[in-house]
């Protein structure tokens, strides 16, 4: 338990660092930067309690908004994937998610796992650029930038799952 | 009484949810009013202090380019000495108190944004360094934005790439005023309006700050003129391409106007007779 509150813990302070000193410079096509953070919804645990994800993504969701000085847009878009997500992954796997508790990332197969990196992005990067616009006008390039990040986020995260976390899949 | 307390511990999570959410939404609420909220900011002390870092690390990679600036600079502010130099008139009273009327801070952009629709950036310059909000904040060759939060040592610039940001400006040639504000379009060109039909405007034409601004010294270059709409005898849309680079701001000064407040006072007072 309380390893798991250090780990996590670093992961909150580590994920805001990285995306601000790293990933919000990238800038591909003058304006798509990877929302690097979105893994934490994966790398957090199924079997644990509802209200913990809810809890821990707000305050990463928070931490992020000062950085990047957002007042709570990257914290609403977090919160809402977080609670989402389960849901996300049983309309992809069509029900047959078994035992809820049991379920690891990991032996979600690729497919299935690139999908649903890539549906909850979507989702949550496009609820971060619609607030940032916070109206429908140039509704086109919130979609295109939506898509194009989402792309570049998904890669990234998929690529950072496999290379972090195949070989001690019992850690998470 | 029972049936409510099972309602909360059934839907204990979503109740969660939909209040973590809305504490949220607040928050979003709040930095689309002009008050913004003071504690989610990036002129937060530990935010700032590590978008500091940030950009210690990432200003090395600029050196080169902001040693030619600066050369370039230097050159110029040369230039305009030797143009005070010639006309060697002897300083009155007045010409001196208006010569110190405006001070500047320089200060370092940790935290820059330009293709939001709400831009801000993060200097390293607060309250002990004498940044006060509602400072201009000005470059070399262009303006920059208005400060709006200042903690102890970090301060939060809206920049004129935002939807609140309308700063007067007029024409270098025959002082015609107008406002510039930002459509959200593109970060290089903003838009001027308020522009009398008479005014005589070409493409090409140099625009700077209007003296009516308490934030900012008459003169200092904003833009040129790049393209005018005219139609129905008025002004449809003039873009103005901005002679600041927002993609790449590294060292910006801050305006502190000595005569601000008795300024803004006696325009208060004069409005409210």
């Amino acid at each position: 338990m309380n390893k798991d509150i250090l780990k996590y813990g670093f992961l909150i302070l580590l994920l805001p660092v990285l995306q601000e000193v790293l990933f919000n410079h990238i800038n591909l096509f003058g304006f798509v930067n990877p929302l690097i953070y979105v893994i934490f919804v994966f790398v957090f645990p199924v079997y644990k309690s509802k209200t913990s994800i809810l809890w821990t993504s707000f305050i990463l969701g928070v931490f992020i908004d000062m950085l990047s000085n957002e007042g709570g847009i990257h914290t609403f878009s977090l919160v809402f994937v977080s609670y989402y997500r389960l849901f996300i992954l049983r309309f992809i796997k069509g029900n047959s998610i078994g035992d809820e508790e049991s379920i690891d990332i990991l032996q979600l197969g690729n497919s299935i796992q690139a999908v649903w990196i890539l549906i909850v992005s979507f989702v949550h990067h496009f609820l971060v650029f619609l607030l940032e616009q916070f109206s429908f006008h140039r509704f086109g390039f919130v979609l295109l930038k939506t898509f194009l990040t989402t792309l570049l986020t998904t890669l990234l995260i998929s690529f950072a799952l496999q290379i972090f976390l195949k070989k001690k899949s019992n850690a998470w | 009484m029972f049936q409510i307390f099972n309602f909360f511990s059934k839907n204990r999570i979503l109740l969660l949810f939909l209040f973590l959410e809305f504490v949220a939404f607040i928050l979003i609420f709040q930095t689309h009013s002009y008050q913004q909220s003071k504690y989610i900011t990036s002129s937060h002390r530990i935010s700032g202090s590590l978008l500091k870092k940030s950009e210690q690390i990432h200003s090395y990679f600029g050196l080169k380019d902001k040693n030619k600036e600066l050369i370039q600079e230097n050159v110029d502010l040369k230039n305009e000495l030797e143009k005070y130099k010639q006309l060697q008139v002897a300083p009155t009273e007045v010409m001196r108190d208006t010569a110190k009327k405006y001070t500047y801070i320089v200060a370092k952009v940790i935290q820059n944004s330009y293709l939001k629709r709400d831009n801000t950036i993060t200097l390293d310059k607060g309250l002990v360094d004498g940044v006060q909000p509602d400072m201009g904040v000005i470059l070399p060759n262009g303006i920059v934005g208005i400060t709006l939060h200042v903690s102890q040592h970090f301060s939060t610039v809206m920049t004129i790439l935002n939807s609140k940001s309308s700063i007067n400006v007029k024409f270098k040639k025959n002082h015609h005023f107008g406002s510039l504000q930002w459509n959200g379009v593109s970060y290089t060109k903003a838009q001027l309006w308020d522009i009398p039909v008479q005014a005589d405007i070409k493409k090409g034409d140099t625009i700077v700050t209007g003296g009516h601004s308490v934030f900012f010294p008459e003169q200092i270059l904003v833009g040129i003129i790049e393209d005018v709409k005219f139609s129905n005898k008025t002004f449809e849309k003039i873009d103005v391409k901005l002679f600041a680079d927002f993609s790449a701001l590294h060292t910006v000064y801050i305006v502190t106007n000595k005569y601000r407040d008795e300024q803004q006072n006696l325009e208060a007072q004069t409005e409210n007779e």
